[in-house]
């Protein structure tokens, strides 16, 4: 779910640097400009890796700091459409389930990606997979928050966050046509709509995805019948207990 | 900033949370928080992922061995962050549209995850082995099955909890497990001891 970018800039390096080698003041910059933010269309920037090359360093007019143009492979998250993940369930809402990496917050699973028959609770705030069991009754397989789940990525969306103009321009332009509750909100308030610079879209509609707990292997001499951890599995190819 | 190529080549888990530990050790420099953040938080989570217990040489020989399965490379990237465990997990990782996979490659592989990365979800499993005494019983355990596994072992717990408490209380268990070597040597200890460890073995027992 890691990728190397990389990536060329030019770097600015402050005269009260200059005592460190240039090496280790160029790869203090590029972390302290690129670490734990996201770059467009690139993903969510984690650590410097290494430096390719360092073009001469220039000092230009009117400027005490050094200039220098270096060439450098960056860590980048950015997991491939397709890849399967694990992380734990952050919050449930109506849109669907909230899921967080520590690191990455910004996964949802929607509603409709979700495994076939689950209902909103609205008691709980949480979404429970109904599964059918053969005599034609429901178990309850409930999404709580904190639950390492496994999700397959199904989209990821890149948005520009950058300021694109004042406000109150915008809010003129929009009052007339039909948009979302967001905006009129927004030209209201004066309050910009938050925007998320990168998000991932995921779904747990196969059989092994969703709760682990579900698709416990060991879980199958051990079936309790709590209300909130439910352990059941689903052995589909009938192959009875894996050797473990 | 230009991005010369945002996917110049792909990283294991492994090899990230390396290079985040080594930057953890190294820097300590004001200004740097949102490095140090997102290190953290980076590490927090890999060290829950299988990566945790891997090795490079573990992964080279886990690749090459993968290698007759006619494999794509993103799906032995997948593998070998979260080595399948089980039948349903391996036809998650692989698109086995065109070519399906046979019951027994996806057990072969399966056999390959617990080769190179042993102990990948397995740590559940681990026999309880404090003393010589307990071994029979634990070896057997450990070579069944599952189910009977998971039976063998909470009688294995008990014993231990039992001769954890008093030193005097091995001398007795031996009376119960069929080891001759142990017997023999029993009466001279009771012999030096019996008006000690009555009371205590009424009490444990």
């Amino acid at each position: 779910m890691f990728v190397l970018a990389e990536l060329k800039d030019n770097v600015r390096i402050a005269p009260d640097q200059f005592h460190l080698k240039l090496v280790d003041a160029v790869r203090d910059e590029i972390d302290r400009k690129l670490a734990n933010k996201v770059l467009l269309n690139v993903g969510l920037c984690i650590a410097l890796k290494d430096i390719v090359s360092l073009k001469d360093s220039v000092i230009l007019p009117g400027d005490g700091a050094s200039h220098t143009e270096v060439l450098f492979r960056y860590v980048v998250f950015r997991p491939m459409v397709g890849t399967v993940l694990t992380g734990k369930i952050r919050n449930c809402s109506r849109e669907g389930v909230h899921v967080t990496l520590g690191f990455f917050d910004d996964i949802l699973i929607p509603h409709a990606a979700l495994q076939h028959p689950s209902r909103f609770d609205e008691a709980e705030q949480a979404w429970v997979w109904e599964y059918p069991l053969e005599d034609g009754e429901k178990h309850d397989l409930f999404m709580d928050v904190g639950e390492p789940i496994k999700f397959r990525v199904s989209r990821e969306i890149f948005e520009e966050t950058s300021p694109i103009g004042p406000p109150k321009a915008e809010a003129q332009a929009q009052q007339g046509s039909s948009t979302s509750s967001a905006a009129a909100a927004a030209s209201a308030a004066a309050a910009q709509e938050v925007k998320t610079p990168y998000k991932i879209i995921g779904a747990i509609n196969e059989s092994g995805l969703g709760v682990l707990s579900w698709w416990d292997q060991q879980g199958k001499e051990e079936e309790q019948d709590d209300e909130e951890e439910e352990e059941y599995d689903n052995d589909e190819d009938g192959e009875g207990a894996c050797e473990e | 900033m230009e991005t010369i190529n945002p996917t110049f080549s792909y990283l294991t888990n492994l090899e990230v949370m390396q290079i985040l530990q080594k930057i953890k050790s190294t820097k300590k420099k004001f200004g740097m928080r949102n490095l140090a953040t997102v290190t953290y938080e980076a590490l927090q989570y890999l060290e829950e992922t299988p990566c945790k217990t891997q090795t490079r040489e573990a992964i080279i020989n886990y690749v090459k061995d993968l290698s007759s399965y006619r494999l794509k490379s993103h799906e032995v990237l997948q593998m070998v962050n979260d080595p399948p465990t089980s039948a349903l997990h391996t036809q998650l990782l692989i698109d086995d549209n065109k070519a399906p996979l046979t019951d027994e490659e996806n057990e072969k592989i399966i056999q390959l995850s617990y080769k190179h990365f042993h102990g990948s979800g397995d740590t559940k499993q681990a026999p309880t082995e404090p003393t010589a005494r307990q071994k029979s019983t634990a070896k057997s355990a450990s070579a069944t099955k599952a189910p009977e596994a998971e039976a063998a072992e909470p009688p294995a717990t008990e014993v231990v909890e039992d001769s954890a408490s008093t030193n005097t209380a091995p001398a007795e268990e031996d009376q119960d497990q069929p080891e001759t070597e142990v017997t023999e040597a029993e009466p001279a200890a009771t012999a030096i001891e019996t008006d000690e460890t009555e009371p205590e073995n009424q009490s444990n027992k």
